[in-house]
């Protein structure tokens, strides 16, 4: 199997911690191991909040951990899957003073050094006295986790170097944001020393972990703990060797390879006129083509992503004609923090991001809050509005230290507009600043499982490339029900997001050729759907019905209204099995083969 | 009538645009696989892609249910999308 089956759990409030073998805990407990928990991910991960009471402090529980296919090709994993994930309670998922649950996900290397320690992750409760880094050290005899005090003002970049340079070789860390209480402060995944840092960064888990005092947590693995699967049937290698070849040259990954995220985007987005700018108010920016990387292109930059390993590279690296190498770009962070901001200059873009990441805040979450803050000067008349990049490097690094109006921002686009006004303008879900798409072309946000993510339910495309459909409650219903299990297995096997069309369908052979197990695509489809079940039985225990599945009032233009978004909810609710009022009962158990999980109704 | 391609399929055809008298959509697409190489045949029938492609005729989007019955005139301007899917 590729999975180790161990986990570390570590109690910081009484400073212990035990391996524990959850494959046999599992038996003890369910008399046999589901699916979801087999496969990992959030599928492992959400079970192990469903028995917590209702939740007033997103520092209670925190799971990191990894899929079934998290490793390297070496160990006999397809390429490109080294996916970590972190499940918390999330502190911008907030109702009444309960939160809901969130998890965030990245790449980099920190999934296949928490394998190579011969575990499949990590379970985090209680609060350290002090900040720490929980050092986990497997090159011994004996797997141990230790306690190393560390300064929680270093940068996440600092953090990382300095876990390498202790000979932890993987790590999760929170930057400074995180213990100042940044609400969307992010996680950092590391890959190698000195290179970029990956961002788990949406709904606040830098937060939830910094709350417990946990600065970083180091892997170093020992010799041959990497689970492997055992004896593979020739066939099965020859097969991968396939599915590897078009994951590296294939057209399912070639054009994240080719263009980035962010340049297949804006090579989509902006000619169909859904470029979000100016707080998503303006769909249409006639400056778009400023940062669009073909015309950077012809200005001379080049924009690769040379060096990196990964066969997706689905971020690229800008290089201006001077020869300055400028921060990696994403689509959402330049979007958001670009046009979404009303800003155009790259280099301003490049230093807003990189003051993100090093201060471990989501740049996703502080485009937004810093574009409606914008819009909301611009009602007001006073203060700096859309286009100012020097106001956007200020208040980045105002709301990182949580200073002047920074502190209020840092707060989150939802708190901070029920203080000043301007909500029908503050672009969120369940708290959640939205992704750089338009809130019209998806009425999947409403029910996304973390809020307004387009990964949490992927419905976006499909709401740009069918303007009729867009109008029919049925087939908004239909796409997201749809949408909810595909969304939920990108999440809970350990291969990134955009191997998606390559690996998903192959997911029954993996399971039965990586885990030892037969899986049929229904019954990987019914895992999916179970663990979204126990998310939102953990949501509505925290308070969260369907008077949260809702939209901002700016996302209602064209045919999308607030009828159809309650027509729609209804129908959603009678496809996935939850009732009026958007929460699981014993029906929707039963329908989903979970009658075990009554006991937590 | 004038094509126009973005992002991928313009890196597969190593073009921008160019003048097509195709009658209609599908036969445009089979036009764009003939004339482009192998790679582009490749990429829209083999590996799937037709279904995807977010096609937009004189400034609106065909919705993906008319795509097979979209007529195409002399004087149209047909842009091809291909989404990328997150970021």
């Amino acid at each position: 199997m590729t999975i180790s089956g161990e986990i570390l759990r570590y109690d910081l409030g009484r400073e212990s911690y035990e391996f524990v073998d959850w494959l046999e805990e599992d038996r003890q407990k369910n008399g046999s191991v589901s699916l979801r928990r087999l496969m990992g991910g959030i599928g492992f991960a959400f079970e192990e909040f469903i028995q917590d009471g209702p939740c007033t402090d997103p520092s209670t529980r925190f799971v990191i951990n990894t899929g079934f296919l998290t490793g390297l090709p070496r160990n006999g994993v397809p390429s490109g899957c080294t996916r970590t994930y972190v499940s918390f309670y999330s502190s911008t998922k907030e109702k009444n003073g309960q939160y809901g649950i969130s998890y965030a996900a990245a790449g980099g290397l920190a999934g296949p050094h928490i394998k190579s320690c011969g575990i499949d992750g990590v379970v985090l409760e209680g609060k350290s006295k002090d900040p720490v880094g929980i050092m986990i050290d497997a090159s011994g005899e004996e797997k141990e986790a230790g306690l190393l005090e560390m300064d929680p003002g270093m940068t996440t970049m600092e953090t990382v170097n300095s876990c390498f340079d202790a000979g932890y070789k993987g790590s999760v860390v929170v930057g400074p944001a995180g213990f100042r209480g940044v609400r969307f402060s992010s996680v950092m995944v590391s890959y190698m020393p000195n290179d970029h840092v990956r961002a788990a960064a949406r709904g606040g888990p830098g937060l939830a972990l910094g709350g417990m005092n946990v600065k970083a947590v180091g892997f170093k693995g020992g010799k041959n703990l990497t689970p492997q699967p055992r004896d593979p049937d020739p066939d099965f290698k020859e097969w991968m060797k396939g599915l590897n070849k078009e994951l590296a040259s294939g057209s399912g990954t070639e054009k994240y390879k080719r263009h980035g995220t962010w340049g297949g985007n804006w090579a989509y987005l902006v000619p169909l006129k859904a470029l979000p700018a100016n707080n998503f108010s303006d769909l249409d920016p006639e400056d778009a083509y400023k940062l669009d990387p073909e015309h950077l292109r012809e200005k001379g930059f080049t924009i690769s992503q040379k060096g990196c390993a990964c066969p997706i590279m689905c971020w690229k690296i800008p290089k201006d004609p001077q020869g300055k190498t400028l921060w990696k770009m994403d689509y959402e962070n330049v979007d958001l923090l670009g046009p979404n901001c009303g800003v155009y200059d790259i280099y301003t873009l490049s230093s807003a991001i990189e003051m993100c990441d090093a201060q471990g805040i989501d740049a996703m979450s502080t485009g937004g809050v810093i574009g409606w803050y914008f819009e909301h000067n611009k009602r007001a008349g006073k203060g700096p509005t859309f286009g100012d990049g020097k106001a956007l490097l200020e208040l980045v690094e105002q709301i990182a230290n949580r200073e002047g109006i920074g502190e209020l921002l840092s707060e989150g686009v939802k708190k901070a507009s029920e203080e000043l006004g301007d909500e029908d303008i503050a672009m969120q879900v369940k708290g959640l600043e939205g992704a750089g798409y338009p809130f019209w072309s998806n009425l999947g946000y409403a029910f996304a499982l973390r809020g307004a993510c387009h990964t949490s339910l992927g419905t976006y495309t499909i709401g740009l490339a069918n303007p009729d459909g867009v109008a029919s409650a049925q087939w908004w219903a239909d796409e997201i029900a749809k949408a909810v299990p595909s969304s939920m297995i990108c999440q809970m096997n350990g291969s990134c997001y955009f191997t998606r069309k390559v690996i998903v369908p192959e997911l029954p052979k993996l399971v039965k050729n990586l885990l030892g197990t037969s899986a049929t695509k229904e019954d990987i489809q019914e895992s999916s759907m179970q663990t979204f079940i126990i998310a939102r039985m953990i949501d509505n225990r925290n308070g969260f019905d369907s008077t949260d599945d809702v939209m901002p009032a700016r996302s209602f233009r064209r045919s999308t209204t607030p009828e159809l978004l309650d027509e729609t909810r209804k129908l959603v609710y009678e496809k996935l099995g939850l009732d009026d009022g958007g929460k699981v009962g014993a029906g929707t158990l039963d329908r989903y083969g979970m009658a075990e999980f009554s006991r937590f109704l | 009538m004038k094509i126009v391609l973005y992002g991928i399929l313009r890196s597969i055809a190593g073009v921008k645009e160019f003048s097509s008298g195709a009658v209609s959509l599908p036969a445009l697409l089979e036009e764009l696989a003939a004339d482009f190489g192998e790679r582009m045949g490749k990429y829209l029938y083999e590996e799937d892609n037709v279904e995807s492609l977010t096609v937009v005729l004189n400034g609106r989007v065909v919705p993906r249910s008319r795509k097979k019955e979209t007529r195409l005139g002399e004087s149209d301007i047909v842009e091809l999308l291909s989404p990328i899917g997150g970021g």
